[in-house]
Parts: C-alpha cells; sequence; structure tokens
C-alpha cells in the first residue's frame, strides 16, 4: 500500500519562499522604517529648534522685566511656567557678564549637561561647579537655543543677558511616538494579510498542483501507465504545464520502454522455456556451480532428484549438502584432478564416477562439464549435465564378465581351440594351444597359422574346405614314428557360418590318452563279458567239477588213503584177493598218480571258474573301511611267510623295503580283495626275479598319499628282468600269462586290474623296461586320511 | 551211536559221491533228489543233518529248510551248493540250525566237510 505524503505545511514550498521573501520584506521595511524615523526625527528636530526659536518672542519681554527688576519671585515663576511648557526640558539664563545665573531642568554647559534643579541667583551661579553638583549625568540629544535678552525703553536698548533654551530627543520621541506606532501597526497587519493571501493563493496555484503530481506520482504503475494521465490544474503556460507535459511525456515514454520490456521480456520467457524444455528433456542432470571445495551449486536440475534421491534445493548454496559430499570417496580425488586440469587448459572434461545415493547405493554417471570465464579470464562457473550410466556401466561390467567368461571358459578347455579368418589368420588362441605350443597369443594373433603351427600345414586344406562349403572337417592324426612317444590327434576344424563371419575355428584334442583309455576300456569290456560267461557257466560247470573231484576224492579214500577200512578187506575178501594185492596192483598200474592228475585237474577248473567269477562280482562284495597301511603291511608278512613248494620261490631272499606315509590311511575297500591283488603282485614280483635269478633281488613297497586328488598311491617296485613293450602292452589282458602252461592261468593281473579299477574305482598301471625292473602303481580313492 | 545224514542234490554223481564218502565214514545215508522227496523221507526217518543243494528242480533248497526245520527242529542243515554267487538269506542265518558256512562245489576237502557236521550235531 502507498501511503500518502501528506506535506506538512510548515514544510511547503510556497511556506519557504514566503519565509524568505518575508525575511527579505522585513528587513527591507525595517530599513525603510529606520530611516524615515530618522528622516523625521531630524525633521522634527529642525521643527523643534524652529519652536524654540518661535518660542523666544513669547518669553523675552516677560524675562527682561524680571531681569531688569532683578526680582527673583517672577523669575522664578516665569521659569516655571517656561519649563512646563512641554517642548522645553531646560533653561539658563546668563547676565550681561555671561555669569549663569538662573538654571532649571536639562541643561548644558562647556563640557557639562544635566538635568540640574532649579536655582536662580542674580549675582551670578558658579559656573559649572554648582550645576554639576546639582545634576545627573544625562545621554539624551540636548538642543538649544540661545538669545540675548534686551530691556527696551523708548527705542534704546541695554543687553540685559542671554537665555538659553533646552529641548531634547525625548520631546521628538513623544512626538513621533503614536506616529511610529502606527506605523509598526500598519506594518504588521499588511504583512500579515500578505502572509495569508500568499499562503491561499500559494495553495491553489502551487501547493496543490503539486500535490495532485505527488498523487499521480503515487498512483501510477506498471498497469495503469499505459493510459495514465496526469491532470494538473493550472492555466497558461507556466512551469507547471511544463511539469504536466514532461510528466506525460515521461510517462509515455516509460510506457514505451515497459512495453518494450515486455515484449522482451517475452521474447525471453518464450527463450527460457524454450531452453527450459530442452533442459528438462536433457536426459541426465544439469547444473551451474561453482569451483569450489564443495562444488557449490548455483542451479541443480530438479532430475537430480531421480538420480540420487535428494531434491534439486538440497544441493543449491549447499543448503543441506554439497555436491562433493555424494561422490563416492574412491572417485573424489579423480574428479579433483579431471576439473582441474579442464580449468588449467580452459577446455570442457567428461568424467566417469560413482554418486552415493539416499538410498546407500551408488550410481554411476558420466559428466560433462564447461568452464565458464569472464572477459578477464577469470573463471566463474562451470556448466554441465550428469547423465546416469549405471545401466551401461553394469552392461559394460557384464560384457567384461562375459568375456572374462568365454575366455574362461575357452581357456579352460582341454581342447587346443585356434580361431582363424578367412586369409587364414589367427584369430583366436587359447590357452591350451599357448602350453603346447609355446607361443602366446599375443605373439599369434594376425599371423597365418601355417607360421605359428608348421605342423597344420597338411590340414590347410581342410580349412579352406571347411569354410567354403561351411562343412564341419574331421580328421584324426597319428604323430611320432617310435611305438613309445605315439600320439593321437584329433582336429576338428568347424566353419563360422553366424553373422557373415568368414572363418573357422580348428579344435585339437590330443586323443593318445583317450586312444589307450579306449584300449583298456575295450580290456574291461573283455573281461566283464568272460566274467558275465563264467557266471552262467559256474553251475553248469561247477556240478559235472563236483561229481568228479568228490567222486575222485573218495576214490582216493578208499584206494589210496584209507585202504584198510572194513569195506575195502570184505570186498577184497569178497573177491578173493587182499588189499595188498590191490595196492601193489595199483602202485605198478601208476593209480595213484593218475587219481591225483584226476583230482588236481579237477581243482584247477573250479580254480578257473572262480577266478573268472571275479569279473562277474563287481560290487556284489561287501566293503568296509579299513587302514589300508595296516592292510598292505600284513600282506606282505603273509607273501614272506608263503613258501610256495611247487613254484619254489623262497621270499625270505627277498630284501623288502617298506616306505609308508606317516598315520594311518583309511579306504572303503574289500580287503580280501586288495591283498589277493597285493599278494599276487609281490609273488609275480618275486617269482620274476627268483627265475631271472637276480643277485640280490630287492622289492620296495611304497604308500604315498595324493591330498589333492584324495587318493593313496601304492607302488610295488622289483629290480627284476623288467617287462618288454609287447608284454607291457597287454599284461593286464585276461589269460595273457608267459608263464608256461600251468603255472599260472594268466588271469592273476588281469583280476588284479579289474578289482582295482572297476570294484573301488582305482586306477593300476606298470611301468617297465627290459632290464629295468618293473614299478606296478595302484592308485585308491581315500575315505579320509586321519 | 551212530550218525545219520540226508542228502539232498538233483545230480546223481554228487549224491552218490557223498553218499560214498559219508558211507565209508561210518554213517547212514538217506538220498533225496529233490526237496519234495526229502521231505518225504523226513515223515519216515529222523536223520542228524542234512547236506542241502540250492538249485534244484522243483522245490529249492531253501524252501526246503524252511519247511523241515518245522519238521525236525533238532536236526542241523549244511547248505553246498554250485553257483558262486549264491548267499544265504537273511532269515536262514537267524536260524540256529542252519550253518553260516556255506560249502562250494566241488567240495575240496570232504573230510573238513564231515567234520564241520559232527561239531553242528553235538559229537
Amino acid at each position: 500500500m502507498i501511503l500518502r505524503r501528506k506535506v506538512n505545511i510548515r514544510n511547503s514550498v510556497a511556506t519557504r519562499l514566503l519565509k524568505i521573501v518575508f525575511c527579505f520584506y522585513i528587513v527591507f521595511a525595517l530599513l525603510v522604517t529606520i530611516l524615515h524615523m530618522f528622516i523625521e526625527y531630524n525633521y522634527q528636530k529642525g521643527d523643534v529648534n524652529n519652536s524654540l526659536v518661535e518660542f523666544q518672542p513669547t518669553i523675552e519681554s516677560t524675562l527682561s522685566m524680571n531681569l531688569w527688576h532683578m526680582d527673583d519671585q517672577s523669575l522664578k515663576s516665569t521659569i516655571d511656567s517656561i519649563v512646563k511648557i512641554p517642548l522645553i526640558v531646560g533653561i539658563k539664563i546668563k547676565d550681561e557678564s555671561k555669569h549663569i545665573i538662573a538654571v532649571d531642568g536639562v541643561v548644558a554647559e562647556a563640557d557639562f549637561s544635566g538635568k540640574v534643579e532649579q536655582d536662580i541667583n542674580f549675582l551670578g551661579l558658579r559656573n559649572g561647579v554648582d550645576i554639576a553638583s546639582k545634576s545627573n549625568a544625562y545621554n539624551l540629544e540636548i538642543f538649544q537655543h540661545t538669545f540675548p535678552i534686551y530691556y527696551r525703553y523708548k527705542g534704546q536698548q541695554r543687553l540685559l543677558g542671554e537665555v538659553t533654551l533646552f529641548s531634547n530627543s525625548s520631546v521628538i520621541f513623544d512626538r513621533v511616538k503614536v506616529q511610529f506606532l502606527l506605523l509598526v501597526i500598519n506594518s504588521v497587519l499588511k504583512s500579515l494579510a500578505l502572509w495569508v493571501f500568499f499562503l491561499l493563493i500559494s495553495n491553489y496555484i502551487l501547493r496543490r498542483p503539486l500535490e495532485s503530481i505527488a498523487d499521480a506520482a503515487e498512483n501510477i504503475n506498471v498497469e495503469n501507465l499505459v493510459n495514465f494521465k496526469v491532470k494538473i490544474s493550472s492555466t497558461g503556460n507556466d512551469e507547471l504545464s511544463a511539469i504536466e507535459n514532461s510528466f506525460n511525456d515521461m510517462i509515455k515514454k516509460l510506457s514505451d520502454s515497459i512495453n518494450k520490456e515486455k515484449q522482451t521480456e517475452q521474447d525471453l520467457r518464450a527463450n527460457e522455456n524454450k531452453f527450459r524444455t530442452l533442459v528438462e528433456n536433457v536426459p541426465g542432470v544439469t547444473y551451474r556451480c561453482i569451483n569450489d571445495k564443495s562444488w557449490t551449486m548455483i542451479y541443480l536440475s530438479d532430475e537430480i532428484e531421480r538420480l540420487t534421491g535428494y531434491p534439486s534445493s538440497d544441493f543449491i548454496a549447499n543448503h543441506k549438502r554439497s555436491f562433493a559430499s555424494i561422490i563416492h570417496i574412491e572417485d573424489t580425488s579423480l574428479f579433483e584432478r579431471v576439473v582441474e586440469n579442464a580449468i588449467e587448459n580452459k577446455t570442457y572434461f567428461t568424467i566417469e564416477y560413482r554418486i552415493v545415493r539416499a538410498d546407500g547405493q551408488y550410481c554411476w554417471v558420466y559428466e560433462k562439464g564447461q568452464c565458464v570465464f569472464d572477459d578477464n579470464e577469470q573463471l566463474q562457473f562451470i556448466d554441465g549435465v550428469i547423465i546416469d550410466i549405471t545401466e551401461r556401466k553394469t552392461a559394460e561390467s557384464e560384457i567384461r564378465k562375459l568375456r572374462k567368461y568365454l575366455t574362461n571358459i575357452i581357456d579352460s578347455m582341454p581342447s587346443a581351440l585356434i580361431g582363424v579368418d578367412e586369409s587364414l589368420k589367427v584369430t583366436q588362441w587359447n590357452k591350451t594351444i599357448e602350453d603346447s605350443t609355446g607361443v602366446i597369443a599375443a605373439d599369434a594373433y594376425g599371423k597365418s597359422i601355417e607360421d605359428v603351427i608348421p605342423q597344420m600345414q597338411s590340414e590347410l586344406g581342410k580349412i579352406s574346405c571347411s569354410i567354403h562349403t561351411r562343412t564341419v572337417q574331421r580328421n584324426q592324426i597319428k604323430r611320432g614314428v617310435d611305438e613309445a612317444d605315439i600320439c593321437f590327434e584329433d582336429v576338428t576344424i568347424y566353419p563360422l557360418v553366424a553373422n557373415g563371419v568368414k572363418g573357422a575355428v580348428i579344435r585339437i584334442d590330443d586323443i593318445t590318452e583317450k586312444v589307450r583309455m579306449e584300449e583298456i576300456l575295450i580290456q574291461s569290456e573283455k573281461m566283464l563279458s568272460v566274467g558275465g560267461l563264467a557266471a552262467g557257466m559256474a553251475h553248469e560247470i561247477n556240478n559235472p567239477l563236483a561229481g568228479m573231484v568228490q567222486t575222485v576224492s573218495v576214490m582216493s579214500n578208499r584206494l589210496i588213503e584209507k585202504p584198510n577200512m572194513p569195506a575195502n578187506i570184505q570186498a577184497a575178501t569178497d573177491a578173493g584177493t587182499t588189499m595188498d594185492a590191490i595196492n601193489e596192483f595199483m602202485r605198478i598200474r601208476d593209480i595213484p598218480r593218475m587219481i591225483a592228475t584226476i583230482n588236481e585237474s579237477g581243482k584247477r577248473a573250479s580254480t578257473i571258474v572262480n577266478n573268472m567269477l571275479s569279473f562277474a562280482r563287481k560290487g556284489s562284495s561287501e566293503k568296509a573301511t579299513v587302514n589300508y597301511i595296516d592292510l598292505v603291511d600284513n600282506t606282505i608278512d603273509l607273501a614272506v611267510t608263503d613258501y610256495n613248494l611247487k613254484s619254489k620261490y623262497d621270499f625270505k631272499q627277498v630284501d623288502v623295503t617298506r616306505e609308508y606315509v606317516d598315520g594311518s590311511c583309511f579306504i572303503e575297500c574289500e580287503s580280501s580283495q586288495i591283498q589277493q591283488v597285493i599278494l599276487n603282485l609281490i609273488r609275480n614280483a618275486a617269482q620274476a626275479m627268483q627265475d631271472a635269478k637276480i643277485p640280490v633281488p630287492k622289492l620296495i613297497v611304497r604308500i604315498s598319499h595324493d591330498k589333492d586328488t584324495a587318493m593313496v598311491k601304492t607302488e610295488i617296485e622289483d629290480n627284476g628282468p623288467g617287462i618288454d613293450k609287447e608284454t607291457l602292452k597287454r599284461i593286464f589282458e585276461p589269460f595273457y600269462t608267459t608263464k608256461s602252461v600251468g603255472v599260472g592261468t594268466g588271469l592273476g593281473l588281469s583280476v588284479s586290474y579289474f578289482i582295482i579299477t572297476e570294484n573301488h574305482n582305482g586306477e593300476m598301471y606298470v611301468e617297465s623296461a627290459p632290464g629295468q625292473g618293473t614299478r606296478f602303481t595302484i592308485r585308491l580313492p581315500v575315505n579320509s586320511l586321519k | 551211536m551212530t550218525n545219520s545224514i540226508l542228502i539232498v542234490d538233483d545230480e546223481l554223481f554228487i549224491r552218490q559221491s557223498l553218499n560214498d564218502f559219508f558211507m565209508d565214514s561210518q554213517w547212514i545215508t538217506f538220498l533225496a533228489s529233490s526237496g519234495e522227496e526229502a521231505l518225504e523221507i523226513l515223515e519216515q526217518e529222523s536223520p542228524s543233518a542234512a547236506i542241502v543243494d540250492i538249485r534244484m528242480v522243483g522245490m529249492s533248497g531253501d524252501e526246503f529248510i524252511r519247511q523241515a526245520r518245522h519238521v525236525k527242529p533238532e536236526m542241523c542243515f549244511v547248505i553246498c551248493t554250485g553257483s558262486p554267487e549264491y548267499k544265504p538269506s537273511y532269515d536262514l542265518l537267524q536260524l540256529s540250525q542252519v550253518s553260516g558256512q556255506v560249502y562250494r562245489k566241488p567240495i575240496d576237502d570232504m573230510d573238513k566237510l564231515e567234520n564241520h557236521i559232527s561239531s553242528l550235531i553235538g559229537n
């Protein structure tokens, strides 16, 4: 609300004007009055002097008479009456010899003037002294008129003395008093009238128009500017109307410029709207900040709330938090460095960093900022945009992870993988091929495949063919000449057909092991089929075998072992012979040997059947957890005490070294089967060494524990004659034996192999060379090591 | 007192060989070629023990033992089979009359068998 500024009349321009005019007027009037009074005074003074002169004849005769007669009484009354005249304030009379004879009232003599008491002395007053003693000092101006007194008689005259009449200014004052009073009253009245009149007039022609200008000025505003007109109640072409015109002109100009401004503002607003829309549509945060420690924000778009969870107002002028406070602590120094660098080089900067959101999560952002400099090249602001790139970062990290993962997969492949393009240049080179060729991937990329692997020369045709025909090409290559280092490689060429990329992937697998394994597998299968056959056959064979063996056993009882049993004697008697004769007959005819042969053969057949059954007994046996070391140790003890009459090997001659891992080693197994295997190996070794007549036969039984694979490894090593390659290849084959017929069945090692690999999920292999001893190795899974 | 033994086997030669052996050892023997026949014999006779084959035509050895042990609670049974994979069923092993040791054909050492049976029947 606009307060109307009411101008107090005392402060009005009119009043001030009036004051100035009046001051001047009064001073002037005063001066004129004083001049007037001065002139009047002087005029009056002349008039008084004239009056004094005119008064002379009136008193001349009386005084002449009085002096002539020297009548002091008369003189006294004459003086009294003279002094009573208003015009005269004093009288002095001197005789003819200039002696003062009478004074009264205000007199002046020589250097003295003052008011004196009446004093008359015809003899003369002591001049000056008497007067002075009888008078008071007097300040007023004194006028005097002196004239001689003559005694006239009959035409003669005689000087009697002289009279001085005194008058003073108070007489004049008395005279002009009223006149002056009237003059002053007149002046005051005129002034007052002028004052009032001036005020009224000035109020009408000055104050009111001015007030209306003030009113107008107060009431004027932007809204009513266009049609606003100041109307001052003034006539003519005076200053006020000039003001009015100028005022209206000014309003018009103002209005015009405001309109222009409005137009500019509208344009600006439109522009701003355009920019705002642009800014709002920017898929990120736009900002303007100051280059300080906290990146104090001057402007920050609302998008920041979506990004960080904090409203933009939080950051403006660091109201609640600074922008620096939400930059991830690990990125702060990087951020500062980048911005500093940009400022130094007066260029823009881009940076990717993390922001800690309100919920504690962080998000990745991309920021591009520009330093804004003023004309003096002083940095003013930094303007820029911040864009959420969390998704991109996540995707990037996913891609990186995926790439790593794929590389890992490719590198983890046991196969050697080589990627080639259409011109057979290497594009992919995995770890396995690195290891097998010794060429690292970086060296292989871009080179022709035959340069990197000369052996691939033979496959080039196939690779090209695969690429052009888009077919998978397979080839198995056998390398090496010597039986021992023969290896097999499987080369598969896959054409790359997707996405228009031409090229191929070559997979090289070392299948030597696989080929060997296949051979072993075939062996196992052979054994299994033998086992299956044996199981079916066993019952059928065992029954006739039982008929044979048991009957022979009874026969042997009757004829050889217990010939004197009562039934025998009875039967011999009945036949007319004696048991002795029969015994003798049988001895001569070799019957006991024949019976023994039948018995032995039957038992051997039975053993073979039973051994063959071992192949069929997979998993049927009951396993128990045993301490493997104890088991092996006991088996060696058993073997040492074993003395086979028939094969005549003496185990006591063998120097057995036992190297065991510390502590116990528990495995789940069927101990009798394991014992059978160990025993079999030890016996074989002892037998072989004995047969080869090794002077100091040595046997080392070594048990170690491989914690990585959780397997217990048993090595049985001899210094025997060794085994040749041909035998080595077939050593686990069923029915393969090097022993003479009747000494071995050829099943021992194959049964052992079967027990270890099939029944106990272990491994068994042999290393040997002629003249260098033999080492059998058994690896069995461990339960736990205690 | 003379021991008696029942031999149950469908294989004639086996039956005979066992019969010969036990006769030589002064045992009284009863022969049966099947479980059914053996049960018939048990109606008349009371042998101390029986050697039983498992795989037979008709009634199996297991089944025979299950039935016979009710008829002759004091009798002992020893299983003798040609099947290498055979294992006596759990219920049979629980019985004190049935020997836990199973003999495989061919029986290497028949003296051992005799001694075993003798110890089973308490002589």
